[in-house]
């Protein structure tokens, strides 16, 4: 209960009420303008807290899906360089087929043996893949020299075990790369020394070599072939992760826009009942201002 | 027959000094601590004639203010705790704007630094990454510097505005003890020196935004006015005075004294509460200081996790990693006013258990106390080398007498504007593991890890979590003292409402007021007109 007031309490109070009138629109127009609600961390310090850490999942996310795509790019250039190598390996065992037939004469076997070598050398070529930044991708974590080299004829892996582990998630890694041993086998049984030795068998006339490295060609290719599986089976963890993560993606800009977003609507209801009330305090003032005794004396 | 000149004038003088103090009031409608005056009127001592006693007239027995010691006490009390916690919430503001910033933030530079760590896993060998890796270490680095420097600014700010506050206390105090002299001389049973009084309370809850105040009213009609926990600032006529004692290193703590009676001075900085003052100590101590020493920690922590991962790998020449960071150090500041002469050392011993705590020492009568600034923990403790979680201190034996110099040991504090890159050359980042060839990437993963592996304060936080507990603690700090300083304020314009209305001046009043007395003046002047009429009717019978 107030009996009485003062002269400068009613000016005051009339003040009062139009400054919390302008402060209370401003803000409202300021969230209007922006579409934010929190527009200094001061708007609410500990929403603006929670939007800097979803903001830095959000950033951190953002690497994760440039992670996912240079994973897929990698495993899709080592996928296509195993699948051209796997064609060709079937060329070869369909050579090696038919130069098991004794039908052929040697002049016919010499030019299977020179297709043969064709193949060897153009899997050669195939086990040094150089990616667009020019690492040999089957040579493990020694990229900057080709992983497998041709002595004379002996066909040497000089790359290591290395992978090529990515982070494509929080807690998830995939490794985009394969090792050329892996895939092209190594010494004897690798690739490149069963094609030498069967274009020598084509050669040499020698039906039992042939009938060999048809077998060892059998196992080449069944190498090969579970090399491209593993493969596929990486890409596919990479494109599932790819699903999870626009999923994420999409839950945290949802999180982020609860936390600073304005609701248009309530906003701009918000604002008419404000510059109402603006209105109202200011016409109450120009009203009661010269209400004075003194005017009557 | 003269009596009715005499109840005649009587009324006029005391309608005319009725009048002047309506006049005094309007007059003073629009003034600051003002309090209304109000003629308190009684009839003058009656002549006894015969048997019958008659009325000689008016007086005026008071000029009374309108006051109310209640209310003004509310008022001063709610003027400081508004003041305490304006300032404090303004404060909190500013460190979690810096902190929580978008673009000025650490968390946002953090991010990218780690953006591009990956992008160099991705490709090891490529010298454009690392190169891109440098330049985001070297804006993380200068991240951390320019949060910790704006947080010092800050701290230097709430330094020069303790400095005024000083002086401005210091002055008020005079003012009281010289408005105590001259009320005390003053007063009277006749009447207060109103106007004096309305100034001293006035100068109490100015002083009262400053600083909390307890008063004490003395019969002679002096107050009293003691800070703190009861520390006299004004007796009587005479104050004290306050001085502020600047940090050695120009951001630390400052240090108030209090002159005593006796000539001597002690230290009240940690026994002063409430007013802005209050709120600039706290601020101080409990927002920016702690924000330093958290993101100094975070400062320290990275550069020693950092690179000891960092030099288990190898570089693209196949070398060990060097230093990615430079190596901090722990800083220690002595007080200006110390008087001895050897100091107070300390070394980081292992970054991944500091605490982020700051440590004061202090040379007793009692001997050699030990305080954590942070907690507030204290104990005694022996001359030698102190071991505390992740640092030791080394304190010295002080010459016999050396009695109150004081040290400030601050393992983390300040150590982010320090923080910088060590590495140059974008081949020397050891992405690689040790022994391995340049494709490998394993020790970037490595350290891509550490960003959210528990590394810090002994094992409990990783780089994520301790700036993400720094920011989520500013910020629920910042909320309370937000709303703490709006209800503040609420409740003092609540009670300045109560008093105002009490003690404000009205016009309506005034000019009400104004005409019962110029009536009744006008009245008086007939009454004298109509003694003059009798006198010249008794002249007139008299000469025939």
């Amino acid at each position: 209960m107030i009996g009485r007031m003062s002269s400068a309490q009613m000016h005051q109070g009339s003040l009062n009420v139009i400054f919390d009138a302008q402060a209370r629109l401003q803000k409202t127009q300021e969230a209007l303008a922006t579409g934010k609600k929190v527009n200094e961390a001061s708007d609410d310090p500990v929403a603006s807290a929670q939007i800097t850490a979803v903001r830095a999942e959000l950033s951190r996310l953002e690497v994760m899906q440039k992670n996912v795509n240079s994973a897929y790019d990698e495993l899709a250039m080592t996928e296509s360089a195993l699948s051209s190598a796997e064609d060709l390996i079937s060329r070869a065992r369909e050579i090696s087929v038919q130069g098991a037939n004794s039908v052929l004469g040697p002049e016919d076997r010499a030019i299977l043996a020179a297709e043969v070598e064709a193949i060897r050398d153009q899997l050669f070529k195939l086990a040094n893949t150089q990616s667009s930044m020019g690492d040999y991708i089957f040579a493990g974590h020694a990229i900057d020299r080709p992983a497998f080299a041709n002595n004379d004829g002996n066909y040497e892996f000089q790359g290591d075990e290395g992978q090529r582990v990515l982070n494509i998630a929080t807690g998830v890694t995939v490794n985009v790369r394969s090792v050329g041993t892996d895939v092209f086998g190594e010494g004897e049984t690798g690739i490149f020394a069963v094609l030498q030795n069967l274009a020598g068998g084509l050669r040499a006339d020698d039906d039992e070599i042939i009938q060999r490295s048809m077998t060892r060609i059998d196992d080449s290719q069944q190498v090969m072939l579970e090399g491209i599986a593993n493969l596929g089976s990486r890409m596919g963890l990479v494109e599932d992760q790819q699903l999870l993560n626009e999923a994420f993606n999409v839950q945290l800009k949802e999180s982020l826009s609860g936390l600073e977003d304005i609701d248009y609507a309530k906003a701009i209801s918000d604002m008419n009942l404000q510059m109402v009330a603006l209105q109202a305090a200011q016409q109450t003032y120009s009203q009661t201002r010269d209400l004075n005794l003194f005017n009557y004396l | 027959m003269a009596s009715i000149y005499d109840v005649g004038s009587s009324a006029l003088t005391s309608m005319q000094r009725a009048i002047a103090t309506t006049g005094h009031n309007i007059a003073n409608v629009n003034t600051e601590g003002y309090s209304r005056q109000e003629v308190v009127l009684g009839t003058r001592s009656p002549e006894k004639v015969g048997q019958v006693e008659i009325g000689t007239g008016v007086e005026v027995s008071n000029i009374r203010r309108a006051h109310d010691s209640f209310l003004m006490r509310d008022v001063q009390t709610r003027s400081g705790s508004n003041g305490y916690f304006q300032l404090y919430a303004k404060t909190a503001q500013n460190v979690d704007s810096l902190l929580a910033d978008p673009s000025t933030g650490i968390a946002p530079a953090m991010n990218k630094f780690f953006a591009a760590m990956e992008a160099v896993a991705a490709n090891p060998s490529s010298s454009p990454e690392r190169q891109v890796l440098l330049s985001e270490a070297e804006m993380l680095t200068q991240r951390f510097n320019y949060v910790d420097t704006r947080l010092s600014e800050f701290a230097g700010e709430l330094n020069t505005r303790m400095a005024n506050m000083t002086d401005d206390i210091n002055a008020l105090a005079s003012d009281i003890a010289q408005l105590n002299a001259s009320i005390v001389s003053l007063n009277s049973a006749r009447g207060a020196p109103n106007d004096l009084l309305d100034q001293r309370d006035q100068a109490i809850t100015e002083l009262s935004k400053l600083i909390g105040v307890q008063t004490t009213k003395q019969d002679d009609g002096a107050i009293n006015v003691s800070i703190g926990k009861g520390q006299r600032l004004v007796i009587g006529n005479s104050a004290e005075q306050l001085r502020m004692v600047l940090p050695a290193a120009g951001d630390g703590p400052s240090r108030l004294f209090l002159s005593v009676p006796s000539g001597a001075e002690s230290e009240v900085t940690s026994k002063l509460t409430g007013g802005e003052l209050g709120g600039v100590l706290d601020a101080g101590a409990k927002l920016i200081n702690k924000a330093r020493r958290e993101v100094g920690l975070l400062a320290l922590g990275m550069t020693e996790t950092f690179n000891r991962q960092h030099s288990q790998g190898s570089d693209l020449n196949g070398d060990q990693g060097e230093a990615f960071f430079q190596n901090l150090e722990a800083a220690v500041a002595g007080s200006r006013d110390n008087s001895g002469l050897v100091a107070v050392t300390a070394t980081i011993t292992q970054e991944q258990n500091l605490t982020g705590d700051g440590y004061s020492i202090r040379y007793e009568e009692a001997g050699i106390r030990l305080t954590n600034l942070s907690s507030g923990e204290t104990r005694l403790v022996d001359a030698g080398v102190l071991e505390l979680p992740g640092f030791s201190i080394n304190v010295p034996e002080q010459a016999d007498g050396v009695v109150g110099d004081i040290f400030f040991v601050e393992p983390t504090l300040g150590a982010a504007s320090s923080m910088s890159l060590a590495l140059t050359d974008p081949s020397k980042i050891a992405a690689a593991n040790e022994g391995s060839a340049v494709g490998d990437n394993r020790n970037m993963l490595s350290l891509i890890e550490l960003r959210d592996v528990k590394t810090l304060r002994a094992g409990t936080q990783s780089y994520t979590s301790l700036y993400g507990t720094t920011l989520s603690g500013i910020a629920v700090e910042t909320r309370s003292a937000i709303s703490n300083a709006e209800t503040e304020q609420t409740l003092l314009r609540s009670a300045e409402d109560r008093l105002e209305g009490l003690r404000g001046v009205n016009l309506d009043e005034e000019a009400t007021n104004l005409i019962r007395y110029q009536q009744a003046y006008q009245a008086a002047a007939q009454v004298i007109s109509v003694a003059n009429d009798i006198f010249d009717t008794l002249l007139m019978a008299a000469r025939r």
